[in-house]
């Protein structure tokens, strides 16, 4: 039996020809990358953006106090975790709306006050930060701190 | 087809390498949908984005070169022939993996099975064009018809990453669909073969052997190690 196809015969295509399929293979591999680009964005937006924003506005000694709001679901209590000097010294649920912020809920929404208190820390410069437990879409959950850095303070020696 | 008249240096690139380019931008584009955006929770329109793409570019190619629907396969051209060709081996293979299913008790319906065979010949066709009718076609222009048929097959293979039982199947499929196209291009037949191949393994098979047909990033998704 021939083979059907080695009877075909290719002719050596002419350069302008070549310079089109150069172009459209370019073409292509760019509109690629930039569809990889937009899924990562995307992705990286939808996983690592934190939805959750908080503030620490006291911390001292004995207690980190501060509040934090999901606006994506400003009714949700908040899972939060203390971590003093890097390691994990309290976990606690904030729900409840602050009284003082209930009239302009629309502007701030729902707003979780937190307190934790804890035995006296030792004299010397410690670190806090709050993390929030945030469900990614999808799968998992995720820790997000509630602030873009830890909070810093020195504890002067007990007299 | 082997018969390019010369290979000498256009516009500073050969026509092998463009054919080659050609071949490595459209098996990209479908590892780029299975492994580096099928983890990403985005729309369906952008995971087809780069399938529509490779389609474009091919059908671009085919208008450059001159190819028509009839020279790629699409036609009754060398139909009968190719279906003769490939009766031995699928009619062989589907009595493999009857009897296979007959002794490991795995003849089963899987989920959404009317759905998926409904969707097969459609499905199908457009591996083998890709395949076949793409692919063989441009490895053939600067190969042997041997290296091409094993170039052709690996491909196709590994497009199929890394569902280890559907690579060999496939690979297997790879080689008896290219050794006919080489002889009798016509890929409604390829497909026919295509159609009743997978819709045999797709009940026969035991779920312990190929628990699924998904392939890249979605296979170690939905299985355990």
């Amino acid at each position: 039996m021939n083979p059907a196809l080695a009877d075909e015969v290719v002719e050596e295509p002419a350069p302008e020809t070549v310079a089109r399929l150069v172009r459209a293979l370019l073409l292509k591999s760019l509109l690629e990358v930039l569809i990889l680009c937009l899924a990562l964005s995307i992705a990286g937006f939808k996983y690592f953006n934190p939805t959750i924003r908080g503030e620490i506005t006291q911390a001292d000694a004995v207690s980190v106090s501060g509040w934090v709001a999901n606006p994506l679901a400003p009714r949700d209590p908040i899972q939060l975790e203390l971590v003093i000097d890097g390691r994990l010294t309290a976990i606690m649920i904030a729900q409840e709306v602050q009284p003082e912020h209930a009239v302009s809920a629309l502007l701030r929404r729902g707003e979780h006050p937190f307190r934790f208190s804890f035995h006296r820390l030792s004299a010397g410069p410690h670190s806090v930060q709050v993390y929030a437990v945030q469900t990614t879409p999808g799968r998992t959950q995720s820790l997000v701190p509630i602030t873009p850095l830890s909070q810093n303070f020195t504890v002067n020696p007990a007299r | 087809m082997s018969a390019t008249k010369s290979s000498s240096p256009s516009n500073g690139l050969s026509w092998q390498t463009i054919n080659l380019a050609e071949v490595i931008s459209v098996v990209l584009s479908i590892l780029l949908v299975e492994w580096a955006l099928a983890p990403f929770p985005v729309s369906s329109w952008l995971l087809g984005g780069p399938p529509l793409l490779a389609f474009l570019l091919m059908l671009h190619s085919h208008q450059c070169r001159g190819e028509t629907a009839q020279t790629l396969g699409f036609g009754g051209r060398y139909f009968d022939r190719a279906l003769l060709l490939l009766a031995g081996p699928t009619l062989l293979a589907i009595a493999a993996l009857i009897f296979v299913s007959y002794l490991t008790h795995s003849l089963h319906l899987p989920d959404r099975s009317w759905a998926r065979l409904g969707l097969l010949p459609l499905w199908a066709l457009l591996q083998q064009y890709m395949m076949l009718g793409f692919a063989y076609r441009r490895l053939r222009q600067f190969h042997h018809a041997s290296q091409s048929t094993m170039i052709t097959a690996g491909l196709f293979a590994l497009l199929h990453a890394p569902n280890y039982p559907l690579m060999i199947l496939t690979f297997l499929g790879g080689l008896i669909w290219s050794f006919v196209y080489e002889r009798a291009p016509n890929l409604f037949a390829s497909a026919i073969s295509h159609v009743l191949l997978s819709a045999t393994v797709l009940v026969t098979i035991p779920e312990w052997i190929l628990p699924s047909m998904t392939v890249g990033y979605r296979y170690l998704l939905y299985h355990n190690f």
